[in-house]
C-alpha cells in the first residue's frame, strides 16, 4: 500500500509538469471563453519554450487585440505573416487593425511582408534563366536556332520578376511602434524630438546603440527611438533554430 | 509576333491608366462612437460613404450572436464639387442597443452604389454589466447636432408658400408630454402658420436627436385665426422614443423661407424644448419584462412543425403587436424549457402610424432543437410591458404549445444550437501551421545566379557562331587494297559533285591549294586506272596512290 502511494506520487510528479505545459489548444480555449490575458500568457510561454509557430503567434495577436493593445497585436500578426505570407485571415486582421489605428497625419508604414517567401522568390528569379539555358542547349543539340520570341519572353520575364521582387521585398529588420506618441529623436540619448509617432506604425530598423535603435519611416525620415518603444518583428525561436540548422 | 505582343501590352496599360484616372477615390468606412458600453447604455455606429456619385443602398448591420440591436437614427448628406466632378458623402447613423453582455462582433456592413457592393470591416463592441461601462451611451443634456443638413426623407413642405413678409409666418414647436418614462414616446409637433404666399417651398431641417427612435406622422393641414388674421397651418408630428433616462433638450427647428427676386430669405426658429425621461420603476417589474412600454399589446405564438424527430429543428414564431416601439423589445420572455435548446433568429419590426396612432408589429423567430424524445410543453411564453398611463406592469401570456419529439431512426448525434459561429478569421487557431521561415531580405545571390544563367542562355542561343569542322576527318590507317576502295576513301574526304564544290569544301576546312590539287590528281589517276583496265599498272599505281594519300594529312595543314 505504501509502495502504491509512493508510486502514485511519483506518477503525479511526472504527469503534472507535462499536463501543466502550455498548449495551443489551451490558448484557443482561453480565447473562446474570453480569457484573453490567460491566452496571452500561454502563447508567451509557448514561445519561450521554443514552441512558437504560426498558430501561436496568431492566437497571441487575437489575445492582444482583445486586451485592447492593437499595436502589439499588429506586431504578432506581422510575425505570423512572415511564417505564412499567404494567410488571408492574418492579412484581414492586419487590415482591421490598421483601420482601427488610422489617424490623420499618421506616418506611412514601410513595405509590408510580400505574398511569397524568400525561398519562393529565389526560385522565381532562377526559373527564366534555367529555362532559357535548357532551351538553348536543346536547340544547339538539334543544330537549330532558338526562336527570337522565346529569347525575348524569357528575358522580359526575368526582368519583370526581378523588378517585382525587388520592388516588393521589405527590409530585413522591421518593427512596430508599441508606445503611443513615441518621440523620434534626432540623436540617441540626448537628441531633440523631431516628431511623434503614433502606436502601430511599422518602420525599418537600421542600427542599434545601447537602448536605442535607429529607425527609418515609410516616408524616408530617420531617427532614434528607445528600444522599449518598438516591438521588433523577429521569428519564433523554433524558426530561428530551424533556419540555423539548415544553414549548417 | 513579338511586336504584336508589345503593342497589345501597351494598349492594355493605357486603358488601365485611363480608367484609374477617371475613377473617383471612393471610400466606405464604419466607426463606433465607443468600444465599450454598459448594458443600459447605447452606442452609435456610423457608416460613411464618401466620394460616390450615387446614393448608397445600405443593408442593416447585424451581429452573429444577435446580442445587439440596431436602429437607424439618421442620415447626413454632403456634396462636393472638385474639378468639375461632383461626389456625395453620406453618413448613416445606427443607434446600438445592447441585449446582453459580452464582446459582440458587428458584421461588415454592405452598401450598394451603382450596382457595385462595398463592404466595411467588422467592428467589435464590448458590453459590460450595468455600472461598469466606459461611457458612450449616456446622452448629454443637450443633443450635439451637426450643422443643419438637407432632409433625405420627404419632410419638406410640399406646398407653395406666400411671399415672405414680416409677421406673416409663425413657427412653433409643441412637445408633449414633457415628462415620460424610458421607451415611452414624446410627441414633437412642429407647426408652421402662414398668412401669405411664398415664391418657392420652404427648406426644412428636422431635428434628429441622438438616443431616440423616431416615427413620423403624416403632415396635417388646417387653418387657424390668430390676432385677427387667418393662418394656414401645416403640422408635422414626430414621435420620439427615448432609449435611456435623463434630461434632453431638443434643439430649435429651423425653417428657411425663400423670398422673391428682391427679398432676402427669412429664417424661422423654434425655441429649444426640454424633456425629462424617467427610469422604469423597478418595483413590481416582472421577471419576464424585456423593455416593452405602451398601453396595448397582443401576443401570439405558433410552432412551424409541432412534430419532429430528435436531431432536427423547428421554428417558433412569436408575433407581438402593440402601440409601443417593438424595436426596443429585443425578445419576448421565453423560459428555459427542459429538453429544448433555443436560438433567436433575426426578427425585423414594422412600426407605422395607423389612424393617428402608432402601431408596431414584430415577429420573433426562434429555432428550437429538442434534446430528448417525448412530449415537450412550451409554457409561460409571455410579454410583459409597462403601461405609463396606469404606471404599472402588465403581463400577457401565450397559450401553451406542445412539441412532440420522436426518436431519430438514424440515431444521429446532436450538436448544440447555441454555439457562436464566429467568422473563420476570428476563431483561435488549434494547429501550429508553418513553424519555419526566413525574414524577408533582398535575394542578391539568386538575382546574380539568375542573371548569369540568363546571359549564358542568351549567349548559347545567339546566331552567327560558325560551325567548326574538323580540317581532316580521321582516315582509316588501313591501306586501300583496291582502286574502288581508294576512290571511296577519296570521296569520303571530299564529297561533292565537281572539283569546284570540292575545292570550296576543302578550303573551308583549311586545306592548302597544293593539297587540294594533289587530292584531285589522286582521284583522276585512280579513276582512269580503274576504268582503263591496266591490271599490272594498277597494282603499282595503287601502291603509289596509297603513299600519296597517306602523305596528304601532313600537306593539308600547310
Amino acid at each position: 500500500m505504501k509502495r502504491l502511494a509512493w508510486l502514485w506520487l511519483a506518477l503525479c510528479l511526472v504527469i503534472a509538469p507535462v499536463a501543466a505545459q502550455p498548449t495551443l489548444e489551451a490558448a484557443a480555449e482561453a480565447l473562446r471563453e474570453g480569457r484573453a490575458q490567460e491566452a496571452l500568457v500561454i502563447t508567451n510561454e509557448l514561445e519561450q519554450l521554443e514552441h512558437g509557430s504560426f498558430g501561436a503567434l496568431y492566437n497571441q495577436g487575437l489575445a492582444l487585440r482583445d486586451l485592447g493593445r492593437p499595436a502589439r497585436a499588429r506586431a504578432s500578426f506581422e510575425r505570423a505573416l512572415v511564417l505564412h505570407p499567404r494567410s488571408l485571415d492574418t492579412r484581414r486582421q492586419l487590415r482591421e487593425l490598421h483601420q482601427q489605428m488610422a489617424s490623420p497625419g499618421r506616418q506611412p508604414d514601410v513595405r509590408g511582408t510580400p505574398w511569397w517567401t524568400l525561398q519562393e522568390a529565389e526560385l522565381l528569379l532562377l526559373v527564366p534563366g534555367v529555362a532559357l539555358l535548357g532551351l538553348a542547349l536543346a536547340a544547339r543539340r538539334r543544330r537549330a536556332r532558338l526562336p527570337a520570341h522565346i529569347t525575348a519572353v524569357a528575358t522580359m520575364s526575368a526582368l519583370l520578376l526581378t523588378a517585382l521582387i525587388v520592388a516588393t521585398m521589405p527590409a530585413e529588420r522591421r518593427a512596430v511602434v508599441v508606445e503611443p506618441s513615441a518621440a523620434l529623436l534626432a540623436e540617441p540619448k540626448s537628441g531633440d524630438a523631431t516628431q511623434k509617432l503614433p502606436a502601430g506604425v511599422m518602420l525599418e530598423l537600421l542600427a542599434d546603440n545601447d537602448h536605442f535603435v535607429q529607425v527609418r519611416l515609410g516616408n524616408g525620415d530617420t531617427g532614434w527611438l528607445r528600444r522599449a518603444q518598438v516591438a521588433e518583428l523577429t521569428l519564433p525561436s523554433r524558426a530561428q533554430s530551424a533556419a540555423a540548422s539548415e544553414q549548417l | 509576333m513579338v511586336r504584336k505582343l508589345w503593342a497589345s501590352t501597351a494598349l492594355c496599360l493605357l486603358l488601365v491608366l485611363a480608367a484609374l484616372a477617371q475613377a473617383p477615390s471612393s471610400q466606405v468606412t464604419a466607426r463606433l462612437s465607443s468600444d465599450s458600453i454598459a448594458l443600459d447604455e447605447t452606442a452609435t455606429l456610423t457608416v460613411a460613404f464618401s466620394g460616390f456619385v450615387d446614393s448608397p443602398d445600405v443593408a442593416a448591420p447585424v451581429t452573429r450572436d444577435g446580442g445587439l440591436q440596431f436602429h437607424s437614427s439618421g442620415r447626413r448628406i454632403s456634396m462636393s464639387n472638385i474639378n468639375g466632378q461632383t461626389s456625395h458623402s453620406v453618413e448613416i447613423d445606427y443607434t446600438i442597443t445592447p441585449l446582453r453582455t459580452g464582446r459582440h462582433l458587428i458584421e461588415p456592413v454592405t452598401g450598394t452604389v451603382g450596382g457595385v457592393a462595398f463592404t466595411t470591416t467588422s467592428l467589435r463592441l464590448e458590453v459590460t454589466d450595468i455600472g461598469t461601462g466606459s461611457g458612450g451611451g449616456w446622452q448629454p443634456s443637450t443633443n450635439p447636432y451637426a450643422s443643419p443638413w438637407m432632409p433625405s426623407s420627404p419632410s419638406t413642405f410640399p406646398f407653395s408658400m406666400p411671399e415672405p413678409q414680416a409677421d406673416d409666418f409663425l413657427i412653433e414647436a409643441v412637445v408633449e408630454p414633457e415628462v415620460v418614462y424610458k421607451h415611452q414616446p414624446v410627441f414633437y409637433n412642429l407647426r408652421l402658420l402662414a398668412a401669405a404666399r411664398l415664391a418657392s417651398d420652404p427648406r426644412y431641417s428636422p431635428i434628429n436627436p441622438t438616443g431616440f427612435l423616431r416615427v413620423m406622422f403624416d403632415q396635417e393641414n388646417d387653418s387657424e385665426e390668430r390676432n385677427g388674421r387667418y393662418y394656414s397651418v401645416s403640422s408635422v408630428k414626430t414621435a420620439y422614443f427615448p432609449l435611456s433616462e435623463g434630461e434632453y433638450t431638443f434643439e430649435p427647428t429651423q425653417i428657411s423661407l425663400m423670398g422673391g427676386l428682391f427679398s432676402a430669405p427669412q429664417v424661422l426658429r423654434t425655441s429649444p424644448k426640454t424633456i425629462r425621461v424617467l427610469p422604469l420603476p423597478s418595483q413590481g417589474r416582472p421577471r419576464s419584462f424585456t423593455g416593452a412600454v405602451g398601453q396595448q399589446f397582443e401576443l401570439r405564438a405558433r410552432l412551424k412543425s409541432a412534430e419532429i424527430t430528435l436531431g432536427s429543428t423547428t421554428e417558433l414564431e412569436v408575433t407581438v403587436k402593440g402601440d409601443g416601439h417593438l424595436d426596443l423589445v429585443p425578445y419576448p420572455y421565453l423560459p428555459d424549457w427542459s429538453g429544448i435548446e433555443k436560438k433567436q433568429l433575426s426578427s425585423p419590426s414594422v412600426t407605422s402610424v395607423d389612424n393617428g396612432s402608432i402601431v408596431s408589429r414584430r415577429t420573433y423567430n426562434f429555432r428550437l432543437k429538442p434534446t430528448r424524445v417525448g412530449r415537450l410543453e412550451l409554457s409561460d411564453l409571455a410579454l410583459a410591458y409597462f403601461d405609463p398611463s396606469q404606471k404599472r406592469y402588465e403581463v400577457h401570456k401565450a397559450p401553451t404549445l406542445v412539441l412532440t419529439v420522436a426518436p431519430n431512426p438514424n440515431g444521429q448525434a446532436t450538436t448544440a444550437v447555441g454555439e457562436s459561429e464566429l467568422p473563420y478569421h476570428e476563431r483561435p487557431r488549434l494547429e501550429d501551421g508553418p513553424v519555419t521561415g526566413q525574414l524577408p531580405r533582398p535575394p542578391y545571390l539568386a538575382m546574380a545566379a539568375g542573371a548569369g544563367l540568363l546571359l549564358l542562355g542568351l549567349a548559347l542561343s545567339a546566331p552567327g557562331i560558325p560551325r567548326r569542322y574538323a580540317p581532316f576527318p580521321r582516315l582509316s590507317r588501313k591501306r586501300c587494297t583496291s582502286l574502288p576502295e581508294l576512290l571511296a576513301t577519296v570521296e569520303k574526304l571530299a564529297p561533292g559533285p565537281d572539283s569546284a564544290s570540292r575545292r570550296i569544301e576543302l578550303q573551308a576546312r583549311g586545306w592548302s591549294d597544293e593539297a587540294i590539287v594533289k587530292l584531285e590528281e589522286i582521284k583522276r589517276r585512280a579513276g582512269r586506272a580503274m576504268f582503263g583496265g591496266q591490271q599490272q599498272a594498277t597494282d603499282a599505281l595503287l601502291e603509289e596512290l596509297n603513299r600519296e594519300l597517306a602523305a596528304l594529312p601532313k600537306e593539308s595543314k600547310r
